[in-house]
């Protein structure tokens, strides 16, 4: 009970009764919370701002018997950017449910905030954002544990081997050896693109989107890591059937 | 846990699945009704059935109508050439309260959701671009909300709609009338800088 402080940003935001809404927040001290934000669909609300899609900023939430309420709130940044560009809002709708689907409620994890409101930045600026999106669900499974396989066999663990393809249910690639034994549902990847799945690991989210990229790559690599993240929720995700309409994949 | 005789408790249940309507005011809105005169609630138990059967979408616009197409489409005193795009048929009752505008319509019946993963084929996206074919309409003004669903809608059209030479407007976004610009919050007040017109 009471009043507490956070900072975050607006994961999401739904309508709730006549003029409020409920928004989703994942914020630095807290992890993710929920709390309702009376009056903020009004237009003179000050809280209508504030409560944006993907808007980082401070809060002054009160914790109460029922749903916490955001009581008072400051703009940080409101990365308006993200919401003028059609493209751009797609992708962070996806980074969204992303964080959305695989955080729990109220579970500090200061790292992934901080990195989220990295590649948010980085998305902000950036004029196409397919591998800086990569790098982003590469980087965000790691941190959830769910880290693909790709320097070894994900099944004998060989280091040294000829990839077969990758296996959502195995959780990484699999060697041609292996998978002639036993054979498994495989997604296509080619050798060029799992040499940039392993570099996209480490690169710097900042200058991931200046290197080369064709279609073709961005269309096998795109399609596999959404497979696996779609695996690993068990879920389909409504924001990439958006990003997908609009990218024109077929 | 059920303190209410049946009928009661099942008017309200139904109560509470309507918008705005929590279980206390279901409650209050059930005695409320259980206390009127037959008469009174028949009444409106038949206006609510004859609203649901009488009414339909124009074909055309897509607005709420007892005849299709609707009285607004067969107007032909309106401005033929300038479409007007909103989100639900209740915006068009707004717009029509201005009096301020005198064109055509059309209701999308809902904004695309990047994050519900409501896209174009789930609108009336593509009967809209139907009525822009005949070559007619000279100006579309983009009426969405002012929310994110709002402003993907509104550039997803502009996006197919520009390349066919047809103008695309949309409402200004800015102060409300009346307002104190030192409680107006950023984003609103950044979005005025930018939608400054010269005086
Ligand atoms: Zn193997
Ligand atoms: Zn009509």
């Amino acid at each position: 009970m009471g009043l507490y402080r956070s900072e975050g940003i607006i994961l999401r935001s739904r309508v709730f009764g006549e003029a409020d809404k409920i928004i989703t927040i994942f914020t630095k001290e807290k992890g993710k919370i929920e709390a309702v934000a009376r009056g903020a669909r009004r237009p003179r609300s000050r809280l209508v701002g504030a409560t944006q899609q993907f808007t980082y900023l401070k809060a002054l939430v009160f914790e109460g018997k029922g749903l916490d309420q955001l009581s008072q709130a400051e703009i940080v940044r409101s990365f308006a950017v993200l919401r003028d560009d059609l493209i751009k809002m797609a992708y962070a709708s996806w980074w969204s449910e992303l964080l959305d689907v695989f955080l729990p409620l109220e579970e500090v994890n200061s790292d992934v905030f901080l990195f989220y409101l990295a590649g948010l930045l980085v998305l902000e600026k950036v004029q196409e954002p397919a591998l800086v999106s990569r790098a982003f669900e590469l980087r965000f499974l790691k941190y959830l544990g769910y880290e693909p396989v790709l320097d070894s066999c994900a099944r004998c663990g060989r280091d040294s081997f000829v990839s077969a393809g990758f296996s959502s249910e195995e959780g990484g690639v699999i060697c041609q050896r292996c998978y002639q034994d036993k054979p498994v549902k495989l997604i296509p990847l080619s050798g060029s693109n799992l040499q940039l799945l392993k570099e996209l690991y480490q690169a710097d989210l900042r200058i991931v989107h200046r290197w080369d990229l064709d279609l073709a790559s961005e269309i096998e690599i795109g399609r596999l890591l959404f497979a696996f993240i779609e695996y690993r929720a068990d879920k389909p995700f409504k924001s990439l059937s958006f990003l997908q309409s609009l990218l024109c994949w077929e | 846990m059920n303190y209410y005789p049946k009928p009661m408790s099942k008017l309200i249940k139904e109560l509470s699945k309507l918008p705005g309507i929590g279980p206390k005011t279901a409650q209050r809105l059930a005695f409320y009704l259980f206390e009127s005169s037959r008469d009174e609630v028949l009444k409106l138990a038949s206006a609510m059935v004859e609203a649901k059967e009488s009414l339909k979408f124009c074909d055309l616009c897509g607005h709420l109508t007892q005849d299709s197409p609707c009285q607004l489409c067969r107007d032909q005193s309106r401005d033929q050439q300038t479409l007007c795009v909103v989100e639900e048929p209740k915006d068009v009752i707004a717009l029509e309260k201005t009096r301020e505008f005198r064109g055509k319509y059309h209701v999308l019946h809902g904004a695309l959701s990047p994050l519900e993963g409501i896209g174009p084929e789930d609108l009336t996206i593509s009967k809209l671009l139907q009525r822009l074919q005949t070559g007619e309409i000279r100006e579309v003004i983009l009426a969405c909300d002012p929310d994110m669903e709002g402003e993907a809608t509104a550039l997803y059209l502009a996006r197919i709609i520009k390349p066919m030479q047809i103008k695309v407007t949309r409402l200004a976004r800015g102060l409300p009338i009346g307002g104190d610009l030192e409680y107006i919050d950023e984003v609103t007040l950044s979005k005025a800088i930018e939608g400054r017109q010269e005086i």
